[in-house]
């Protein structure tokens, strides 16, 4: 919303105000200024100057060298280009020092031998419109030598402002005038409102009638009949003042619809009379599939419920929103009827929303227009309407007593107040006194009945219905700095207590978020140390790259997406992630290595788990100590290890036989927390790296925190520390590649003789001095019995059925 | 058996002097210790002295037994002397380098780095922590009823364009704020509840320097008898002072959210000027980060709670919006990049 300071002026006193205690104030109640902006930028050096002679330039065909009248006594000489330059001409004189609004510093200077001391300007030049065809005119009545700024109007300012949904109010000049008097104390002002320049004729009904058939629609409908109409440019003060809250100008009725919508924040719409089929107006229901051409050209089907307005035989405007073609005004029309309505504004809502049509008239409708100010709004949109005639020397004569048809009376709404809720609310104690004054300024009226108020609100405020609402007008202009700052008494920091017996039959899942979030900092910060850097991505994705991951083709989808690659919410993080390792390795990143944090949504919709996943590519570390390590899966399944550490909750790497898509079938396992599997770890399938154009081997792992958290950690148990000798032994084991470590471990740790404490992997090694297939896993058993220390025959039985038991069941053979 | 061709005295004395320039001439403890057997072993020239015992009249013989005694010692001696020296010799070589260069870069791992996001998210629910929030989540895909109707929203209501929505095919929509959390967490406790929320949110908007389709917030919700505003403007001050870690005043404009009566907009003294007016604040001396409020007696009749008994305050901030401000990061969008050079920065 734009708002003039000129225009604000007609209606509240702002004199002595500066811009900036003006925009404090509106903003410190509540109604935000955002900027605020001069019109008169450039135009500080720009005078009324009049052409007193134009002479042929002698140098050059197309220039005129002129002598200029610019109010200081002794003409001026400036050289000029445009077609128009005529002696005689009152026009626009930038004087030397001056940088007009196209951005020109106008300089003493010398064009083909002739001296010229200032330019005469194009409206277009002094940032006005679009007209440089020659010199802005500007006629007889502008005084030579005064400031050109104020003679066209233009020494104003313009605030930007925002404007909350429930202020519909302030969506208007006089709305923010009020605001104005009431934050600052100032009194309104009532600009001269006497019908000038026409003629009353008779009575509205002799030449149109009105029918509200749907008053749930339409609870008040004025209308204004004029006949002898002319069709002009509207005067410049009113085009001026149109463009300066950003309306472009268009003709002399159009403006004026438009400038009581900003003055008033009251939509109009203007029909042709002439065209209006047995000069009758209908406000009713739309009949589905009923078509109707609006102003833009669009031919719109209408739906059961839109509200209409029709004559005699057919749709004419969809009501608060968009006119009809076939009443529009043009520039034959002689005689109009104006409409000044009340329209419900969830009917008006809708169909804007349906049509896509929202226009400054629906905007407002939606947010509530007061249907009590409508008989001032006819008074002064006749009053504004002989105005802008009489400035094309028009004098229309406006029929008698205006159709004012009130089809469903909206009272003021009457709030019983309890005095003591300011205090209760806000904490802070205002004075019975102060409360009267601003009601008084907001226009309330009340009774005082001991603790109780009844407090009248007028409708255009709609927002205040309740107590509370009357708590925040007083709040909003006792000001909230005056609030002291406390702290809430209780105690914090105590485990909440479930309700019993929800009020709302709702699926309420309650979250333990204390322990998921206490594993989600440990596996963060594991991750950081182990030398992996968090990335934060979007909840949704691209379905072809979520399912080159997952294999799975559903999801939560979106209806209403911004694009394609954003339609579905994810269903794993690796996605995201491996966008982010083609992002990095586009950029030349030699070392990729991201973990994320965040929420997976599987298709059905039952939950979001907390999930982790990681990615590596490319170096393992840059330092010239490890040039030449590249990431492989078993860094991963490193980090997967740590991160089970972290947590209290041993993860272990088994063989997988089948898992999810990204995993290539010669590098992957399965992640398990006891028996539950909670996650996979491997390199990533190639076929789903094409799906993000990576040719770089990259390796990853995705966690089910959620799961993990749900499930109990083992507690912590002291074991005594043994006061026994232990000995090592060693075995190198010449086995078949394809047998897993696990399997070996889990053989290990069914032997049954008690004696082993430990097996450790301490070389692996597959080469040229090995049978194909094969490959020599060398371990280090630890032996040691609680009671006492081994003999070395006991030691050498241990080992022997150790070595026999490995090489029996795993068909493997000793080195 | 004839007589050795040198008396017993040369023999001697050709050991000693061969065991000195043999020991003399060893380059290494190895060489010296291998050398040693050489004289001082069970074969070594010591030892073969002695076994000529038998070729030595016996008269002379205890003599002959003290000289190869002697020179067993002298032999020993010299061992001594030229291990010394040797170790000596590579103390001296090992002090003397090769230089090691401790300037370069030390080995160790990687080092990773948490997001500025989740920094600022962990650094504003660390403050609410000192102040007795407990942290409460809530699903992201939502319900009408939780992201709106309860929070007063009525269904085509203007205020919700305030927050331009994704729905989905099953009927739910992307929560566009935390606020949410509040209607579950209502729902399943019983007051008091003094809560923060953190979570990322969803609206409509076309991704450019300052707008994000998809952005995260935290919430926080008091509900208690006797909560005023003035309760909300303290914790607020403190939050913010704990959050920036500065004495920074704030400023509470009026403002409107459906869920909240009367609802603010908080304003803090700019953190980069301190109120005098820079390029960040627009030269107001105030930057905006967070709206607030009572939280309104719809809301509260939406989750059952008797408005006469009991009330809150609830306010929420954006946390890209103050990594930003924290950062001096100019664009929202590098938040999502993970671009391992911005990242990086963060360790």
């Amino acid at each position: 919303m734009r708002a003039s300071w000129n225009w604000l002026a007609e209606w509240v006193d702002l004199s002595g105000l500066t811009a900036d205690e003006v925009s404090r104030s509106l903003t410190t109640a509540g109604i935000e200024v955002e900027g605020m902006e001069r019109l008169d930028r450039g135009l500080e050096k720009v005078v009324v100057a009049r052409i007193v002679e134009a002479n042929p330039h002698p140098g050059a065909d197309k220039l005129r060298v002129c002598k200029v009248d610019d109010g200081s006594g002794t003409l001026r000489q400036v050289v000029c280009g445009a077609p128009n330059a005529a002696a005689g001409c009152v026009v626009p004189l930038a004087l030397p020092g001056a940088r007009i609004p196209n951005g020109l510093e106008v300089q003493p200077t010398s064009i083909r031998g002739e001296a010229s001391h200032g330019m005469l300007c194009s409206a277009k030049e002094l940032g006005l419109g679009d007209d440089h065809g020659g010199l802005m005119m500007l006629g007889e009545a502008f005084a030579i030598g005064s400031p050109f700024a104020a003679a066209v109007g233009l020494d104003d300012l313009v605030f930007e402002l925002s404007v909350t949904p429930n202020r519909a109010d302030c969506l208007s000049i006089v709305g923010l005038a009020k605001e104005i008097s009431a934050c600052m104390g100032r009194p309104l002002l009532m600009p001269a409102n006497d019908a000038l320049g026409v003629v009353m004729g008779e009575a509205t009904s002799t030449f149109a009638t009105v029918e509200v058939a749907d008053a749930e629609g339409c609870s008040r409908y004025a209308a204004i009949v004029a006949h002898g109409v002319k069709v002009a440019p509207s005067p410049a003060w009113m085009q001026r003042r149109l463009q300066a809250v950003g309306q472009r100008p268009v003709s002399n009725l159009v403006d004026l619809t438009n400038y009581v919508l900003f003055e008033q924040g009251q939509p109009l719409h203007a029909f042709d009379l002439d065209a209006l089929a047995g000069k009758k107006v209908i406000v009713r229901s739309a009949k589905a599939g009923e078509l109707l051409e609006t102003l833009d050209g669009t031919s719109r089907e209408l739906a059961e419920g839109d509200l209409v307005i029709c004559d005699a035989a057919r749709p004419i405007a969809l009501a608060g929103v968009m006119g009809g073609a076939n009443t529009e005004i043009s520039d034959k029309t002689t005689s109009v009827l104006i409409e000044v309505a009340h329209f419900d504004r969830m009917r008006v809502r809708r169909t804007a929303k349906r049509l896509k049509m929202r226009s400054e008239a629906s905007y407002r409708f939606e947010r509530g227009v007061d249907p009590h100010g409508i008989p001032t709004v006819v008074s002064r949109t006749i009053a504004l309407l002989g105005a802008s005639q009489q400035a094309c020397g028009a004098a229309p004569t406006v029929a008698a007593n205006p159709i004012d048809l009130v089809a469903r009376p909206i009272a003021h709404q009457v709030i019983a107040y309890p005095v003591a809720m300011t205090e209760r609310v806000l904490g802070m104690a205002v004075p019975e006194e102060r409360v009267r004054s601003i009601f008084a300024s907001l226009g309330f009226s009340w009774e005082e009945q001991g603790a109780i108020w009844t407090v009248t609100v007028p409708p255009r405020r709609s927002d205040v219905e309740r107590p509370i609402d009357l708590v925040e007008e007083i709040g909003r202009l006792v000001g909230f700095d005056a609030l002291p700052a406390t702290l809430p008494e209780g105690r914090p920091g105590e485990a909440p207590v479930r309700r019993s017996g929800a009020p709302v039959a709702q699926e309420e899942q309650p979250i333990q978020t204390r322990a998921q979030l206490a594993l989600v900092e440990a596996v963060r910060d594991t991750s950081v140390r182990l030398g992996w850097s968090e990335a934060v991505n979007w909840g949704f994705g691209e379905p072809s790259q979520l399912t080159a991951v997952t294999g799975e083709h559903r999801f939560v989808t979106l209806s209403n997406p911004l694009s394609a690659d954003q339609s579905v919410m994810r269903t794993t993080l690796l996605a995201g992630l491996l966008g982010n390792v083609a992002h990095n390795l586009a950029r030349g990143s030699d070392r990729v290595a991201l973990f994320e944090l965040g929420a997976r949504f599987p298709e059905d919709g039952a939950s979001e788990p907390m999930t982790y996943a990681a990615v590596a590519a490319g170096e393992r570390a840059r330092g010239w100590a490890s040039a030449g390590q590249r990431f492989d899966a078993h860094d991963l399944a490193g980090l997967v290890e740590a991160v089970g550490v972290a947590i209290g909750r041993p993860l272990l790497l088994r063989p997988l036989e089948a898992g999810p898509a990204w995993l290539h079938p010669a590098a992957r396992a399965a992640v398990f927390f006891g028996s539950t599997l909670v996650g996979h770890v491997g390199r990533i399938h190639p076929a789903t790296l094409d799906a993000f154009d990576i040719t770089e081997a990259v390796f990853a792992c995705e966690i089910d925190l959620a799961l993990l958290a749900s499930l109990s950690a083992p507690a912590v148990r002291f074991s005594r520390l043994s006061r026994t000798q232990d000995a090592t032994r060693d075995v190198a084991l010449l086995i078949d590649a394809s047998v897993p470590f696990a399997t070996l471990q889990d053989c290990v740790a069914g032997l049954e003789s008690g004696l082993v404490e430990s097996v450790r992997l301490f070389d692996v090694y597959a080469g040229d001095r090995l049978p194909e297939g094969k490959r020599s896993l060398a371990l280090r058993v630890t032996y040691r019995s609680p009671e006492s220390t081994l003999t070395d025959a006991e030691i050498e039985a241990a080992h022997a059925a150790v070595v026999a038991r490995l090489t029996g069941e795993l068909g493997a053979t000793t080195r | 058996m004839n007589a050795p061709s040198l008396s017993a005295s040369e023999m001697l004395h050709t050991v000693i002097e061969e065991a000195k320039s043999v020991f003399a001439s060893a380059q290494s403890e190895e060489t010296l210790l291998h050398a040693k057997a050489r004289f001082l072993g069970k074969t070594g020239s010591v030892a073969g002295l002695m076994s000529r015992m038998r070729e030595i009249p016996p008269a002379e013989r205890p003599g002959f037994g003290q000289a190869v005694n002697a020179a067993k010692d002298q032999v020993e001696a010299l061992l001594q002397e030229n291990l010394l020296r040797l170790r000596a010799e590579a103390r001296a070589r090992d002090l003397a380098g090769p230089f090691v260069d401790l300037t370069l870069p030390g080995r160790r791992a990687e080092s990773g780095a948490v997001h500025p996001l989740r920094l600022v998210e962990r650094k504003m629910l660390a403050v609410f922590s000192e102040m007795g929030f407990e942290v409460a989540l809530g699903p992201e895909v939502e319900t009408d009823f939780h992201n709106f109707t309860a929070l007063n929203f009525p269904p085509d209501h203007p205020a919700r364009d305030m927050q331009d929505t994704f729905l989905t095919t099953d009927g739910r929509l992307l929560r566009t704020h935390t606020s949410p959390v509040q209607i579950r967490t209502m729902l399943a406790n019983e007051p008091p509840i003094r809560i923060a929320a953190p979570g990322a949110v969803y609206r409509c908007d076309t991704l450019d320097m300052t707008h994000s389709p998809n952005f995260r917030q935290v919430e926080g919700l008091v509900i208690d008898r006797a909560v005023t505003m003035a309760d909300l403007k303290g914790t607020l001050l403190r939050f913010t002072r704990g959050l920036f870690e500065r004495e920074l005043e704030i400023r509470l404009r009026p403002s409107f959210f459906p869920f909240t009566e009367p609802s603010v907009e908080v304003d803090v003294q700019c953190v980069f000027c301190g109120g005098t007016g820079c390029r960040v604040c627009k030269h107001s001396g105030w930057i905006e980060i967070l709206g607030a409020g009572m939280v309104d007696p719809a809301v509260l009749a939406s989750v059952g709670l008797d408005a006469e008994l009991f009330g809150g305050f609830a306010f929420g901030i954006g946390v890209e919006r103050v990594a930003m401000l924290f950062y001096g990061v100019d664009d929202i969008r590098h938040f999502y990049e993970n671009d391992h050079r911005f990242l990086s920065q963060f360790a």
